[in-house]
């Protein structure tokens, strides 16, 4: 799986053991979150709210290195501490930049659940 | 024994009233409440030391509908800690420990109740500061985990409204912070937020075992066994 942390990934499917169904939920959990935080992060720069785009960016940071998209939660913590630095990177450039990566990540997990 | 149903209305309306039974004028602001064992208790008459709380249901509902401001008042708050009670019972029917999860990642929530289901209790969930601290008043959870960066309410300052809450003073708080790292937010963590235990994202199976082991000493042996090395003695994330 490219764009995912193995690492991160094995302590997962540790936890689930012998459950897929368990790492599935896990799985397509992230999938379906990674949809509504976006959305709330556009909602937020629509707004111009910068805290809640922070919040948005800040749980998609969260919930993907618990699943191990690390590249995913690297681009989010720079994002967030981008935009605690000046408000003015909170911005619908800065969001794009994380289209591509999400779509890998929700991929390589889509493969995942197919397996 | 029946009350005087003709007595109540108008004297109380100027801050007094006439005991149910033996007809003593009493003010309704100053006199005590008394202790009976329900949801609805009344005023204590000073003359007789008896309270109206077996007379008619027509004398009590004149008297409370006409009463002064502050007895309604009174009357409120009595019944709101009435339900807080009530709730704190309805707590006590929860498989203890409860272990209440706050956090808008529902990925934590995932992974949070399969891992804290091995302490054998209750894991109740919440995703922003405010709904966490009502539901905290509500079924006084023995630990509460919560992220720091919450809408709402922000973690940190949830643990110090338990811990300054007389009903959720007893809960252990530990904040897991992807975003306030270092020593020095520890510290402050601690001593300003009261915070028991302090740990950094992400928020793995170790580290909600490690928690939950070192908060909640007396159900320890709820928890699967780990290899040696795997948990520390209790404050090691203080």
């Amino acid at each position: 799986m490219t764009a995912i942390d193995r690492a991160a990934f094995a302590e997962l499917e540790e936890l689930a053991g012998d459950d897929k169904d368990f790492l599935n939920e896990i799985l397509m959990t992230y999938i379906e979150q990674v949809d509504v935080v976006m959305g709330s992060a556009r909602d937020a720069l629509a707004a111009g709210d910068t805290v809640a785009f922070i919040r948005a960016v800040h749980t998609l940071n969260g919930s993907s290195r618990n699943v191990g998209a690390v590249d995913v939660a690297r681009l989010c913590a720079a994002i967030e501490h981008d935009a605690r630095l000046d408000p003015a990177a909170a911005s619908h450039a800065a969001l794009r930049q994380l289209v591509e990566p999400t779509r890998l990540a929700c991929e390589a997990f889509q493969q995942h659940l197919r397996a | 024994m029946r009350s005087d149903e003709a007595v109540p209305a108008r004297a109380a309306v100027q801050g007094a009233f006439a005991c149910a039974w033996c007809h003593s004028i009493n003010s309704a602001v100053t006199a005590d409440w008394c202790s009976c064992v329900s949801a609805k208790p009344s005023l204590t008459c000073e003359s007789c030391g008896r309270c109206f709380c077996k007379a008619t249901v027509d004398w009590k509902l004149a008297f409370f509908t006409s009463s002064a401001a502050a007895v309604y008042r009174e009357r409120t708050g009595k019944l709101q800690r009435a339900f807080k009670s009530s709730s704190a019972a309805q707590a006590n029917g929860l498989a203890r420990p409860v272990i209440l999860v706050v956090d808008d990642d529902k990925i934590v929530h995932v992974v949070a109740k399969r891992v804290l289901a091995e302490f054998g209790g209750t894991v109740l969930h919440a995703t922003d500061g405010q709904a966490a601290f009502e539901l905290a008043e509500q079924t006084l959870p023995d630990l509460v985990i919560t992220d720091a960066l919450l809408p709402k309410l922000d973690g940190r300052e949830l643990s110090l409204l338990l811990k300054t809450n007389d009903a959720t003073r007893h809960c252990k708080v530990a904040v897991i912070t992807a975003l306030y790292k270092g020593i020095r937010y520890r510290s402050e963590a601690a001593q300003r937020y009261l915070v028991d235990a302090y740990a950094e994202k992400p928020v793995t199976a170790t580290t909600l075992r490690k928690i939950a082991t070192e908060l909640l000493p007396d159900h320890a042996s709820f928890v699967v066994a780990e290899p040696a090395g795997e948990t520390t003695a209790a404050g090691a994330l203080q």
